[in-house]
């Protein structure tokens, strides 16, 4: 009796979740029908199907534009993203250990001013930070991109990562304390490794954020060989002449892919890597 | 006591990093070589649009360099909107590139704060010849009596229509010159021919400023005067709305609910490429894309005129203009010369962005032309006569497209009556305009 | 107190707090304060700004008719879409946490909306799905319901773009199962040894252990959903239409700035946007007190 009702809960579990699963994932199904389809075709086809399809899409985009293929702006992308992450993961830990951890004067208000300047619209400040890039000389070079992240100016990351190690037992620092370790060894060795789900998921978010960022991007730069996979995307576009769907919807999906496989490998951590790490709360 | 020294704080630090700059952009661009005595020259020149132009720019700059050892072009670029989004920060940014491509509508904003060098010299000392140019495109050119920018492809609006429908629907084609009350006549006759509730006959033109601006000056009147106020009546604008109005109760033009979903759409989702209308309103030089995506033939006559009144026509087109700021008005006029002088540039250049102002250029271009080249660029010339110079909108101009067009979706969605819609637009645009 | 001593009690506070010090001092606080002081001033963007005291905040609070109506989107946006995709997200974080088969696949595909962001693909699609001819509205015909364009119908259009909210809450969902792998097992077999039911695990253990990730969740979609741009953007093509029922507070600042150049006006909106988030904020802080356990 117990058997059969658990197999039915689990059967309506299934059926929600594959009935979520498909108005969740028809989009990139869209978008990758799409990709294989003739430019004149895309927008006229009611559904996923089409009358033709070509591979087209993706061999003349691949080949992007002045000799500059998509795989290097994969690469640069690449880049950008991977000292994205080393960047956030280092300085948010950090500033998230100090808040969450250390007792020390006028955090209270420190911490009000991180949340604050996340509340500013960015809308507002693009102008005087491009003053400051540009008086740097750093207008043209992956700096402006890459260099904030090492100063922690994601609070999204910080508070997450503070809101993961509060919940690390306090036993745990004393414990280590009386074992000799000073603050910077705990930090390493103790908390780091506890607070792994929040460290995958703030790589995961800066990669995908990264990547997909366009603004920024575009306004610092202007070489085609900087170029990025999101700056590589837009200029199939051009709303004053003929835009080149079926292209970009091509490097779209190829562009997704690495986001995806991000996904798919650390999430392999956040599900194995605190049994792995062996301490256990 | 704080406030004070905020502001003289803040505005030390803001007059050091906002107003002063752009004295290091020339040394990043520069990069000074000395090659045989001959200073190498480096110039940023920005444009909006995409791969397919990047690949002509490239070739085109290619050329140049050959020819001109000492400069070197960089190109910047992107989409429309974030082209102008890129260009506002860098300008204010005390960044500017040194050559920058403008639209009309936006270029005031830039010229009315003396970001635009002016070009008049350079014009008058034929460093760069526009001697056969019409003078009218030259004065598009200009802002507060300087000319700031020089017009590198021109195209006037036509109406667009779908010759095969009417061939197939077995109704007579506009002819060039049609008026206001033929032009609801032959809607009304190719609707009827069709026969199908959800066909229209042109996608609503009632938010649309720039058309509202040929019915303004086919009454001696225009959008703006010359000192920036609002150039028309609200008499004007409710018999302008009540004309839109009648052909969307008729059915002629779509609800308000379709054409908000297609505003915005690019030519490949319109609703005349998808046949849903017959017709459309557009700058000359995007027939061919329209064309790209249609099977039915397309063919292009005048927009409606006022028999007893003036003619409406404007022009538009993409200027270039030189940053005040530059290091290197010389070099960078070197290049816009470029563009309209030598052979080889036109020849590369050719219609991109419209149909170029010079006949001695045409001449070279025009046996180059496809055949849906030729019929714009004859389009062009024929219309040519016809054509005004609008007074230039003021600062605030796109606030008031903006308003213009919610006036136009009020009264489309039945919210409000043209007269209200109308009286609330004066209001708005009083407080943008004071 | 002298700066030894200072040192001594603060100094691997600030050591561990030492790059985003630096971060805040080179990178944050001059266009902060520059845009404090811009809102004061009348600021055409090229130029010097030129100071004006409170005109620009007296101007927007007495008579911007679009403020009061960008400001009514958003806030719509944020009072029913934060709640809407956090329920969303946790419950189905706790669906895929409960285990079951194909759990990857399901996480890895309610994952992928969050990936597209704001990518032109995405608008494009929305705008055809919930067009007058779009698949919902074949869906809907299928039940003899004769569907009307979602996306231009001033009355709907908003809630499309609520709807694509709630539809990437694959961001809080990953947080929640982040959250929730932290919870160790004995604390759930200590419960059962109790004599705890499903329910009871769920009250007692889960949901107080993930109160710190709900309330960081909850913090964040507010301040996200409160600046939301570019939903309303890439959808309206930056026009917030049709009849400004999608003028959202933060593209109607856009507007203000980037196409009409009055950057002084655009500061003081997003200094008062700034108040209204720090509200909130405050607001959730000292309520979090009777809500949020963190471990002692």
């Amino acid at each position: 009796m117990n058997r059969t009702k658990t197999a039915g809960t689990a059967f309506i579990r299934h059926l929600i979740n594959i009935a979520v699963s498909i108005a969740m994932i028809y989009p990139l199904l869209w978008m990758f029908s799409s990709s294989f389809k003739l430019p004149q075709n895309i927008f006229t086809d009611k559904g996923l199907w089409s009358s033709a399809f070509t591979m087209d899409n993706y061999i003349l985009g691949w080949k992007g534009l002045s000799g500059a293929s998509f795989a290097l702006f994969f690469r640069n992308s690449f880049f950008v993203s991977g000292m994205s992450i080393v960047g956030n993961l280092i300085s948010c830990s950090m500033a998230a250990y100090a808040f969450a951890r250390l007792s020390f004067k006028f955090k209270a208000p420190l911490f009000g001013l991180m949340l604050l300047t996340m509340m500013l619209p960015h809308h507002v400040t693009i102008i005087p930070q491009y003053v400051i890039f540009n008086k740097l000389g750093w207008v043209n070079t992956y700096l402006p991109l890459i260099v904030p992240k090492f100063t922690a100016t994601e609070g999204f990351f910080i508070f997450l990562m503070i809101q993961f190690m509060r919940n690390i037992p306090q036993e745990l620092d004393q414990a280590a304390t009386v074992d000799g370790c000073g603050q910077v060894q705990i930090y390493w060795r103790l908390i780091l490794p506890l607070a792994l789900p929040a460290l995958v998921t703030a790589a995961i978010f800066t990669f995908i954020w990264t990547w997909n960022d366009f603004f920024s991007q575009m306004l610092y730069l202007s070489k085609i060989k900087n170029y990025t996979v999101s700056l590589g995307l837009r200029t199939f576009l051009d709303a004053s002449g003929e835009s080149n769907w079926g292209r970009l919807f091509a490097m779209s999906t190829l562009s997704l892919v690495p986001v995806f496989a991000i996904f798919i490998f650390f999430q392999k951590f956040l599900i194995e890597g605190i049994t792995a790490g062996g301490v256990k709360g | 006591m704080f406030r004070k020294g905020l502001t003289i704080g803040m505005s030390a630090l803001l007059a050091a990093a906002l107003s002063a700059c752009g004295g290091d952009s020339a040394s990043k661009a520069g990069e000074k070589e000395a090659k045989g005595g001959q200073e190498k020259v480096a110039l940023r020149f920005s444009w909006w649009g995409g791969e397919a132009r990047h690949k002509l720019f490239t070739q085109m700059i290619e050329d140049f360099e050959k020819k001109h050892p000492n400069i070197k072009i960089e190109q910047e670029f992107s989409d429309f909107d974030p082209y102008f989004d890129k260009l506002a920060t860098q300008v204010a940014g005390g960044d500017p590139p040194d050559i920058m491509s403008m639209h009309l509508t936006r270029y005031m904003d830039y010229a009315n704060r003396n970001q635009l060098l002016p070009l008049d010299e350079i014009v008058q000392s034929k460093a760069v010849d526009v001697s056969d140019w019409n003078p009218k495109i030259l004065d598009l050119g200009k802002a507060n009596g300087k000319l700031v920018m020089l017009s590198i492809g021109n195209s006037s609006k036509g109406f667009f229509y779908n010759a095969d429908l009417f061939k197939r629907a077995n109704v007579e084609p506009p002819k060039f010159d049609i008026t206001w009350d033929e032009f609801a006549a032959k809607a009304a006759e190719l609707k009827k021919a069709v026969g199908k509730p959800d066909f229209y006959f042109i996608d609503d033109q009632s938010g649309i400023m720039d058309t509202f601006g040929y019915f303004n000056r086919q009454r001696g009147k225009d959008n703006y005067t010359k000192d920036g106020k609002l150039g028309f009546t609200k008499e004007d604008m409710i018999a302008y709305h009540q004309y839109w109005d009648k052909l969307r109760k008729d059915g002629l033009i779509p609800p308000a609910p379709l054409s908000a979903e297609y505003k915005g759409k690019q030519h490949q989702e319109s609703m005349l490429a998808k046949g849903i209308t017959a017709a459309v309103f557009a700058p000359g030089n995007q027939m061919k894309i329209y064309q790209s995506f249609m099977k039915d033939e397309l063919d292009v006559v005048r927009e409606p005129g006022d028999p007893n009144g003036k003619s409406g026509e404007d022009i538009g087109g993409v200027f270039l203009s030189i940053s005040a700021k530059s290091k290197h008005p010389k070099e960078a006029a070197e290049f816009i010369k470029y563009f309209l002088n030598d052979e080889d540039g036109v020849k590369m250049y050719k219609d991109e962005q419209g149909v170029v102002a010079s006949p001695k250029s045409d001449a070279l271009i025009d046996p180059l032309r496809v055949p849906a080249d030729k019929k714009i660029a004859a389009y062009q010339k024929k219309i040519t006569p016809y054509i005004n110079v609008p007074n230039t909108a003021p600062a605030g101009g796109n606030d008031i497209n903006k308003q213009f067009g919610n006036a136009s979706e009020a009264i489309a969605f039945g919210k409000k009556t043209i007269e209200q819609a109308v009286n609330d637009f004066f209001n708005e645009a009083g407080k943008i305009l004071k | 107190m002298r700066p030894t001593h200072f040192f001594k009690q603060n100094g691997t506070g600030y050591l561990f707090l030492a790059p985003w010090i630096i971060g805040i001092l080179a990178f944050t606080l001059i266009p902060v304060f520059a845009s404090l002081y811009i809102s004061f001033s009348k600021y055409e963007m090229f130029g010097s700004p030129v100071w004006i005291g409170l005109d620009n905040y007296k101007e927007i609070l007495t008579g911007d008719e679009q403020f009061a109506k960008s400001l009514g989107v958003t806030f719509k946006y944020v009072l029913l879409g934060v709640p809407l995709e956090l329920a969303f997200a946790l419950l189905i974080a706790m669906m895929l946490h409960k285990g079951i088969r194909g759990l990857r696949l399901y996480r890895a595909i309610y994952y992928v909306p969050s990936l597209f962001g704001g990518s032109v693909a995405i608008s494009l699609l929305w705008r055809q799905l919930f067009g007058a001819q779009g698949l919902v509205n074949q869906f809907l015909a299928m039940f003899g319901i004769q569907g009307i364009s979602w996306i231009a119908t001033p009355e709907t259009a908003l809630y499309t773009i609520i709807l694509l909210k709630v539809w990437q809450f694959g961001s809080p969902m990953i947080i929640f199962l982040a959250g929730l792998q932290q919870i160790p097992n004995d604390l759930y077999e200590s419960a059962s040894i109790d004599g705890a039911g499903r329910w009871a695990k769920f009250a007692k253990v889960t949901i107080p252990l993930l109160t710190p990730i709900i309330f960081f969740n909850m913090i964040m979609q507010i301040i996200s959903a409160f600046q939301a741009f570019t939903p309303a953007y890439v959808i309206s093509g930056g026009s917030g239409g049709p009849l400004n029922s999608t003028l959202f507070y933060t593209l109607y600042l856009y507007q203000k700035g980037f196409v009409s150049f009055q950057m002084g006006y655009a500061s003081a909106l997003a200094w008062i946007l700034l108040i209204i988030i720090a509200a909130f904020t405050t607001l959730a802080f000292l309520t979090s007190k009777k809500w949020v356990h963190y471990e002692k």
